[in-house]
């Protein structure tokens, strides 16, 4: 009976084997899996302060099986989002939040990279919308934040730890950009916080155009198709708009899909560390991870004290 | 110069060993995965994972007389690590299994519908095994292992191999019989 039993369970796992998607042994082939080193680079920028901290690390999932290849419905300006959206897109990414603690716990581990947060541990303190798509950020204790944008088909999660220094009154802090791409159609965001005062604040983008933040309880964040960086800010108080210019690090951008090449999987490939608003005023040191790409990509920039790469994605 | 130059041949070398053994291990890495995690996307999650464990640790582990063995015990203990996630997708494939069981058609080739019935019962039974008796399993009777190395990978004893090998087997066993009693009635009415 035994035996009986041990040559159906050959065949049966034989079977359930070649049941493997053909595609997934494309997916891991592609991937790059060169250890990072700590960038050699020096600091963000000059000056930074003492009490800003860089992030110590920083994992970046994106998920989402049937991610969708473009972004229709994305405006440039906030719109208003009905309750049921924003509700949806908080179930959305709650329901993201089980297999992303228990993932990157695995994903952090095998990368050595501690002590960074879970969305779990956070309330979120932002709720940015562009048509269909709704972009909240959490936050918690120790300077823990995390992001998740949810649109029609995908969902993406992001989560990091570290302290940043507030930007003083009338300014704004940029302190994390990040570029991901899913299927070749790559988008940004931009996190920070406001300082005192400031009521609005657009970005102006390094091809030209503009997108403006949502702000909300001391925090922002923009984010748009396409991998631009940002350049320069207009902010706006209640003595008018100024222009604030922001030192990014020199990044390399997510490669692009050689045409015809299979699909990646979907993949957070980099973010980026800002400097400080101004000349000699509050500064934030930035901080940053480099993540796995189809592709390659730059190192790790400077600013982490616990530097690691982290592959883990899903979709695609 | 010349010491630089050697050292980036070196380099080279290294890194095209690497590329080579993921190309030549990733699909049996995949398959294993696949079995023991007995979920595609997190079976990918696993071998990328495990990859990266030993891309951060080759310049030793190629040294080693088996690679592949060395990664696929990084894939293994990587796997069993997220038991509880894999735990409760489980029980989603249990709940949509279910009703595939219902579907299978009553026709005239019933002793051939009958085989490929309990091969699809039994691999339904074997998503429902907690994880680490089904790496077990997978270790035992599909990459063919013995039970002592089965028992070296995991880190435990040959005792601890058998005893949760055969309690493995004992819950298919009865998982398996009222299901396949139930299937031989279908398709007999």
């Amino acid at each position: 009976m035994i035996e009986q039993l041990e040559s159906e369970l050959r065949s049966a796992l034989r079977v359930r084997a070649e049941q493997l998607p053909k595609g997934a042994a494309t997916r891991v082939r592609t991937q790059d899996y060169r250890p990072r080193t700590r960038d050699p680079r020096p600091p963000v920028a000059a000056g930074v302060l003492a009490t800003a901290a860089a992030t110590a690390a920083v994992l970046l999932i994106d998920l989402g099986p049937q991610a969708s290849a473009a972004f229709a419905g994305w405006t440039r300006t906030p719109t208003h989002a009905s309750t049921a959206q924003v509700a949806d897109a908080k179930d959305a990414c709650s329901s993201r939040l089980g297999d992303f603690s228990t993932g990157s716990a695995k994903a952090m581990k095998a990368a050595h990279i501690k002590d960074l947060p879970t969305i779990s541990q956070m309330t979120p303190v932002l709720t940015d919308t562009r048509g269909p798509f709704t972009f909240v950020i959490y936050s918690g204790a120790n300077g823990a934040n995390g992001t998740c944008i949810s649109g029609p088909n995908f969902t993406s999660l992001s989560t990091r730890s570290g302290t940043i220094g507030g930007p003083p009154a009338g300014k704004i802090v940029a302190s994390f950009q990040a570029h991901t791409q899913h299927a070749g159609d790559a988008y940004s965001f931009v996190e920070g916080h406001a300082g005192a005062g400031v009521t609005a604040a657009t970005l102006i983008l390094s091809d030209g155009s503009k997108v403006q933040t949502t702000v909300q309880n001391g925090w922002l964040v923009a984010w748009w198709p396409g991998s631009a960086d940002v350049t320069s800010a207009q902010v706006t108080t209640a003595s008018g708009t100024t222009d604030q210019h922001f030192d990014t690090q020199p990044m390399g951008h997510c490669p692009q899909p050689t045409p015809g090449a299979p699909t990646p999987k979907d993949v957070a490939c980099e973010s980026a560390g800002f400097g400080g608003p101004g000349q000699g005023e509050g500064r934030a040191a930035g901080s940053m991870s480099m993540f796995n790409t189809s592709g390659g990509g730059q190192p790790p920039a400077a600013g982490s004290t616990a530097g690691g790469t982290v592959t883990s994605a899903k979709g695609g | 110069m010349r010491t630089r130059s050697r050292n980036g041949s070196r380099a080279q070398r290294v890194r095209a060993d690497f590329e080579q053994f993921v190309t030549g291990s990733s699909d049996a890495l995949l398959r294993t995965a696949y079995l023991v995690a007995w979920d595609a996307a997190e079976a990918e999650d696993l071998v990328q994972d495990c990859l990266l464990a030993v891309a951060r640790r080759w310049p030793r582990v190629r040294g080693m007389d088996h690679p592949y063995a060395y990664a696929r015990r990084v894939l293994i203990n990587l796997a069993l690590d997220g038991a509880q996630r894999r735990s409760r997708r489980r029980l989603e494939l249990v709940a949509d299994g279910a009703a595939a069981i219902s579907e299978v058609p009553d026709d005239s080739s019933a002793r051939r519908l009958h085989a490929v019935g309990v091969r699809a019962e039994l691999i339904q039974a074997l998503g429902t095994l907690p994880p680490r008796q089904r790496a077990v399993l997978v270790l035992r009777y599909f990459e063919d292992l013995s039970e002592a190395q089965v028992a070296e990978l995991l880190g435990c004893s040959v005792g601890t191999v058998k005893s949760t090998a055969s309690r493995a087997l004992t819950r298919l066993q009865t998982t398996l019989t009222p299901d396949i009693s139930m299937s031989t009635k279908e398709y007999t009415r």
